[in-house]
């Protein structure tokens, strides 16, 4: 028997729903172990019964977004968040709710639109139990691929735990950031990309959101803070994907 | 007569989150309301502060399936404002990503996302099921363009490589070797495109609509033209804000009217730029060009075209020495102010920024699906009261599948759309 899989989008890019339909040939695969009963952005099929695995992509922004959240966590046994935003919040979680009044008036002036509430970006595990985290933006296709694979065969997903650095040590990429001077956040960011923005010649900008564990944020604070660049610019940055982050002093109006 | 509502939840098979309603009194359609209720990313704020050159990388997570034209478009912008110089093969390997972006974005919605209505079909996992070879080759241009996202851009999705001046490093001559084989195999083979596009029926007139394109080049342009002749080099002249409270993107007129912006509009305005092969498509296909299901038609004739410019700048880059190391191009200027223009594959794409001291301190981006929403309302609202006239009454379920499968060939983003900022 077929698994039943769910993919919700909340508030994003696309770009988690993209890397699914990029499974290309291996999205045949994927089909094999799994029926697809409710993926909008590709599907008008509309099977709202229970699932085995339900894939939420995007940051809670909106009222609706927490509903469509909540029925998913109730309905399915497990539920995968699949990427950065649902990870970690996104980019747009570095505007806090404290924030979101200035923020909203700065785009729509007076006319602010009243046809829900909206959230500042949150990670959807701030509301629901989350099963398995594969963060990225965009995610690896390959580990989407291996954990759908693995959750089918009931076996627990592989989660990185080693820093971007470590690639580049094993790549033998000589170190941007000590030996260039160029910003890099490789030292507290989550490994599993194999470095590629490093590989090209520049900077990690944390797109994978940092370590799970033992992440040393004032270190890489220092280290920013002795090439120069200004406090306001380091802050900007190291929240930039992550609300997961922490900065230990007030972070309101980061945005401004 | 009592007013009747009748709504679509959340639209299908379209790329991020909307709704719809329509409000029809006896006869009369009297509203419809396209609300596009993705939540906010604030994507014109948060790169504020950073350094120019990290923006491109940031403002391109507003959508995944265009990331190079809205890199691209930021880089352009920054250019213009900080009066950067770009090579001419780095802009030789920009037009180059930009027909790969467009034939990604089109084969993506063409085959994927309005096939399923050509075969009455749910969606294309349900087709492959009946017809493998129009997935495959669905798969198959998508692939090509992805590759070259990845080899110029960095990724497939998010790639860094793009900034201003051009390219970090520029793609190795293998790799362009690489691609070049594959895409010159698919351009010899047949595609099933064209007897698939004679099949998709028409729906949604675009009365009242003004089309509006770049000029200049065909993805790109330092002024926008419309189809009332109009023609500026500030969007401010052709565009003009508009505020729903129903919707979380502004929504973009001219001269008071909806605007429509993407394939359609390119290829009404700017047709001369098509290769033969494209054009022979066009021709091809019996589509009246006043319907809005025209714009699929056009998205066609670019995949071809995407192809054939592919094919072309990738023979020719191959003749050159392009090695891949790149002197970082320098700001003449510190401060500055910059507009972008860029045809994303689903039309106008503007980003304007103003930077000080190197670091850039307002951004600006209006994007394509922003600028057709009122298209959108326009062309659901003539098509129902057509159905109206001609059937004299209503079925809720007809309603609801043709106002989708209209909204549907317009090829909206709403990731992209609720970005739009318009600061004074």
């Amino acid at each position: 028997m077929k698994l039943k899989m769910a993919i919700f989008e909340l508030t994003g890019c696309g770009g988690c729903e993209l890397t699914f339909i990029m499974l290309n040939e291996k999205l045949e695969d994927i089909l094999e172990l799994y029926d697809i009963a409710h993926f909008k952005m590709i599907s008008s099929k509309e099977d709202l019964h229970k699932y085995d695995v339900a894939v939420v992509a995007g940051s809670v922004s909106t009222e609706r977004d927490l509903k469509v959240l909540e029925s998913a966590r109730k309905k399915s046994r497990i539920l995968l968040a699949l990427g950065t935003c649902a990870v970690h919040g996104g980019p747009q979680s570095l505007i806090l709710d404290e924030d979101l009044e200035g923020a909203l008036a700065e785009i729509y002036g007076k006319k602010v639109p009243k046809e829900m509430k909206i959230f500042a970006g949150t990670p959807i595990s701030e509301y629901v139990k989350v099963d398995v985290e594969i963060p990225g933006c965009p995610p690896e296709s390959n580990d989407l691929f291996q954990a759908l694979v693995d959750l089918a065969h009931g076996v627990v997903p592989y989660k990185w735990d080693y820093p971007v650095c470590l690639e580049c040590k094993i790549n033998e990429t000589e170190c941007v950031l000590v030996k260039r001077g160029i910003p890099c956040l490789g030292p507290i960011t989550l490994g599993g990309c194999n470095a590629v923005c490093i590989n090209l010649g520049i900077g990690c900008i944390g797109c994978r959101g940092p370590l799970p564990e033992d992440v040393n944020i004032p270190s890489e604070y220092e280290i920013l803070k002795s090439l120069g660049i200004s406090e306001k610019t380091i802050k900007r940055k190291l929240r930039m994907f992550s609300k997961r982050v922490s900065l230990n002093d007030h972070e309101k109006n980061l945005y401004k | 007569m009592t007013m009747r509502k009748i709504s679509i939840s959340e639209l299908s098979r379209v790329e991020g989150i909307g709704s719809v309603e329509i409000f029809i009194n006896g006869k009369k359609v009297r509203d419809v309301r396209v609300k596009l209720i993705e939540g906010l990313r604030f994507l014109e704020l948060i790169p504020r502060g950073l350094l120019y050159k990290e923006v491109p990388g940031i403002v391109s997570r507003i959508c995944a399936i265009c990331y190079a034209s809205h890199a691209i478009a930021s880089s352009m912008a920054l250019e213009k404002a900080l009066s950067i110089k770009v090579d001419r093969r780095d802009k030789m390997l920009r037009e180059l990503l930009l027909y790969g972006e467009l034939l990604e974005s089109h084969a993506l919605h063409v085959y994927f996302l309005i096939a399923p209505d050509i075969y009455d079909e749910l969606d294309f996992i349900e087709l492959y099921k009946k017809d493998k070879s129009l997935v495959k080759e669905g798969f198959m241009l998508v692939k090509l363009g992805n590759m070259l996202r990845e080899i110029i851009g960095g990724r497939p999705i998010h790639g860094l490589n793009i900034i201003p001046g051009g390219f970090v490093k520029r793609p190795s001559a293998d790799s362009i070797d690489k691609v070049l084989e594959i895409t010159e195999n698919i351009v010899e083979s047949s595609l099933i495109l064209e007897r698939m596009l004679k099949c998709y029926p028409e729906a949604g007139p675009m009365e009242g609509s003004v089309a509006i394109a770049t000029g200049d080049h065909y993805l790109y342009g330092n002024r926008l033209i419309t189809s009332t002749g109009k023609e500026s080099k500030n969007y401010r002249v052709i565009l003009e804000e508009q505020t729903e409270e129903y919707s979380h993107a502004k929504s973009a007129l001219h001269s008071g009217r909806p605007a429509v912006v993407g394939a359609i509009s390119r290829v009404l305005l700017k047709e001369k730029f098509l290769s033969r092969e494209a054009r022979e498509l066009l021709n091809s296909i019996e589509h009246d060009q006043k319907y809005i299901t025209y714009n699929v038609i056009c998205q066609g004739a670019e995949i071809v075209e995407a192809l054939e410019r592919i094919l072309s700048i990738l023979k020719e880059l191959s003749k050159l020495n392009v090695e891949t190391h790149i002197e970082e191009p320098y700001p003449k200027k510190f401060s500055g102010e910059g507009f972008g223009y860029i045809e994303a594959p689903r039309g106008v794409l503007v980003h304007h920024y103003l930077v000080e001291d190197l670091i850039l301190s307002k951004a600006n981006i209006i994007t394509p699906t922003a600028i057709n929403q009122k298209s959108m309302e326009r062309a659901v609202h003539n098509h129902v009261e057509t159905l109206i006239f001609n059937k004299g009454s209503l079925n809720e379920n007809d309603v609801i599948s043709c106002a989708e499968q209209i909204i549907r060939a317009f090829d909206p983003c709403i990731s992209c759309s609720v970005h739009v900022c318009f600061i004074k």
